[in-house]
């Protein structure tokens, strides 16, 4: 749990916008732009933000789903550091067995015409693992490791199961290659709150029994707190706070956070919802406001946040440094942002 | 509640889906009561039918699906109710009822506003049709309402399409239209699950407000329990086709009765619940999946999933709606007379499984 297993640097990626005829290129889409995190063993690491804010491009091209513009993606393998940001596609392949997703949409990512079999076993035939009967049992224990009666669903196709039994699906599927680090691309928003906790659940035990790490992509508060040990904030394809789950959701060093912690309904009529919310839209990523990006809804906004773009601090490094708690914005030190109350 | 403060009462709705592969019963029996200024939210998982019960309102129950059985009386000042299952769906009696009594928000934007059509234009139309104004006075309203749900540049709006505008920005065009004719209901089914929880708190403030000012019934359908307790008053919890507990949203919130409304809370991860640098541990859950649809389950719906459940009585008859406290009401045989105190204390043992 002390050693890092993810270290991110100045991750950037760029979709460009081409106009006109001859497909001039006129200006970038900065969906993810110089992000920078570290990943240690055995926690969940929660990335949030709000539609279009890059977290889950931020996701993706750490898995090589889509290549960098720019950064370093180093990954620790069998003890040694690979840049999967720079490698070859062909050098990409064998890194893949370490690392694997779990998508929102199950009724979009897994294959219809296929088995459950077929399904968890396919990560098993790319990589050539064991013969056909010990890949059969191998699916059959991973389904029951998701909870899934292997005798009555291996046979089946996804269509006959529920949402929350096709994630599982999804999961077992992620879980074929015994990977280190598995992104989780809001795996519960699709799901009924009464089956969201189930898989919520399920991956908590999960990480416990094979000490997996986990990238957990979410937009939903309640979930992220429950689940993650430390989370990151974007805002607009930067990372605007970065900090321990209880630093960050009690004492938020960002006005951002601050107003996305007070925007969430809470299933308490007690909590009801200030009408002084932030106001005014996200920001496009393709034409990003000048200095910080919050500046415009920021209730705190002063001069030198029009004009200049702060950095992250480095924050009150305890503890060898990795439980800092960060905030790109250029008062972290002198506002007292309220967080989640205490009742 | 006096007579006079009712808007819409719904009784014992059925609606059903004759299928080749069986029917589906969407609605077991519904009642609802809506009084005027008052904002009542309906919530559960999906196919438990609150949608359902929100197109059943303005006659747009979907095809093969039809009403069975039950009434959805609407009351007009100085006129007799007006029972909406019996009004032809396209006919015009329902048509008047459409935007001037009742009107609708929908959960996707995109989908429910026209592309062709400026806003502008779609905001008049409605306009038009209902109060038979002129086109300049219709533009006017249409400016003034734009306003009221806060979208800056009004005037400048009614000719802007749907695609140039964000998520948000469409959301209040949506709610716009829907209060240009004054309706006394306004019908907000998952109006902000689409959007992000800024917007979304925007939208929920909007709606809020307007219906303070206007004194205007508002119906969430939402399965967000958060968006339920920041803007309702009371608060019904439906599932598989029934509505299984009722109540003012404290008491639904604070002092739930029904074991789903329980299951449902404790199932939610609350925002605060690592104070103190706890790890949050597990969640509750409910036990088993929502079952399919076509399945025909005897007496109460949840006794698949029960952590109550009481053999020989809970799966013979459907189990009727109790009054537990005041403005309290359950349908569950825990609270119950006609169940004997050992058999509910045998049933109460059984703690909610995960």
């Amino acid at each position: 749990m002390d050693e890092k297993l993810l270290q991110v640097a100045g991750l950037k990626k760029f979709f460009p916008i081409k106009k006109g005829f001859r497909r001039k290129h006129v200006g970038d889409v900065k969906a993810v732009d110089d992000v920078s995190f570290d990943v240690y063993d055995g926690e969940t690491l929660g990335l949030v933000g709000e539609s279009g804010c890059g977290k889950t491009t931020t996701g993706r091209t750490i898995m090589r789903g889509l290549n960098p513009t720019g950064g370093q993606v180093l990954f620790r393998i069998n003890g040694a550091w690979k840049d999967l940001a720079s490698i070859k596609e062909g050098e990409m392949r064998p890194m893949r067995r370490h690392l694997q997703m779990i998508f929102q949409d199950p009724y979009a990512s897994l294959n219809p015409r296929m088995t459950v079999e077929q399904i968890v076993k396919e990560p098993l035939i790319c990589f050539h693992i064991g013969s056909g009967r010990e890949q059969r049992a191998r699916v059959a224990e991973l389904l029951e490791v998701v909870g899934l009666n292997p005798k009555r669903y291996m046979e089946r196709y996804p269509h006959s199961f529920s949402g929350g039994q096709r994630q599982r699906i999804g999961i077992a599927r992620a879980l074929a290659l015994n990977p280190d680090l598995i992104i989780a691309d809001e795996p519960v928003s699709a799901l009924d709150v009464s089956i969201q906790a189930q898989v919520i659940n399920l991956l908590q035990d999960l990480q416990t029994d094979f000490g997996l790490t986990y990238i957990f992509v979410a937009h939903d508060l309640g979930v992220v707190e429950h689940i993650c040990d430390r989370i990151a904030v974007m805002y607009v394809g930067k990372l605007v706070e970065f900090g321990r789950t209880e630093d960050l959701f009690y004492s938020p060093k960002h006005p951002y956070t601050e107003a996305l912690l007070s925007a969430v309904p809470r299933p308490d009529p007690r909590h009801r919802l200030q009408s002084a919310g932030v106001e005014g839209e996200v920001a496009d990523p393709a034409n990003r406001p000048s200095g910080c990006a919050f500046h415009p809804r920021c209730a705190y906004a002063q001069d030198i946040c029009k004009r200049e773009e702060p950095k992250m601090t480095t924050g009150q490094a305890s503890e060898e440094g990795r439980y800092a708690h960060q905030g790109a914005c250029h008062f972290a030190d002198e506002l007292t942002l309220t967080g989640v109350g205490v009742d | 509640m006096q007579k006079h403060d009712r808007l819409l009462e719904i009784r014992n709705l059925h609606v059903e889906f004759p299928l080749k592969q069986g029917t589906v019963r969407a609605l077991q029996g519904v009642d609802l009561t809506f009084n005027r200024g008052e904002t009542l939210g309906l919530v559960g998982e999906s196919g438990c039918g609150k949608s359902m019960t929100a197109r059943a309102m303005l006659g747009l129950v979907p095809d093969p699906g039809e009403v069975t059985q039950g009434e959805i009386l609407l009351y007009r000042k100085n006129e007799d109710p007006i029972d909406i299952t019996k009004l032809h769906p396209d006919g015009d009696a329902i048509r008047k009822i459409r935007g001037a009594d009742i009107a609708m928000v929908f959960q996707e934007p995109m989908t429910s506003l026209s592309p062709v059509h400026t806003i502008g234009n779609q905001i008049m139309e409605a306009v038009i049709l209902h109060q038979r104004t002129s086109k300049d006075r219709a533009a006017e309203l249409a400016v003034e309402m734009l306003e009221a749900v806060g979208l800056p540049d009004a005037p400048r709006q009614l000719s802007t399409y749907p695609f140039e505008l964000s998520g948000g920005m469409r959301q209040r065009v949506m709610v716009a239209m829907a209060l240009s004719c004054n309706p006394k209901l306004l019908i907000a089914d998952e109006a902000t699950t689409a959007l992000d929880v800024t917007i979304q708190a925007q939208i929920l403030n909007l709606l809020k407000g307007l219906q303070e000012e206007r004194n205007m019934s508002i119906l969430v359908v939402t399965h967000n329990l958060g968006v339920v307790a920041a803007v309702t008053h009371r608060v019904a919890v439906m599932y598989l086709g029934r509505i299984v507990e009722e109540a003012p949203v404290e008491k639904v919130f604070g002092d739930p009765k029904h074991p789903y409304t329980k299951g449902l809370l404790a199932s939610v991860p609350k925002i605060g619940s690592r104070i103190g640098g706890q790890s949050a541990g597990r969640l509750q859950t409910i036990a088993g999946d929502i079952p399919d649809p076509l399945l025909e389950v005897s007496g109460c719906t949840f006794n698949l999933r029960c952590p109550h459940y009481m053999k020989g009585i809970c799966d013979v008859e459907v189990p009727p709606l109790l009054e537990v406290s005041e403005n309290q009401h359950v349908r569950c045989y825990l609270y119950s007379d006609e169940v004997s105190e050992s058999r509910k204390a045998e049933a109460a043992g059984g703690e909610i499984h995960g």
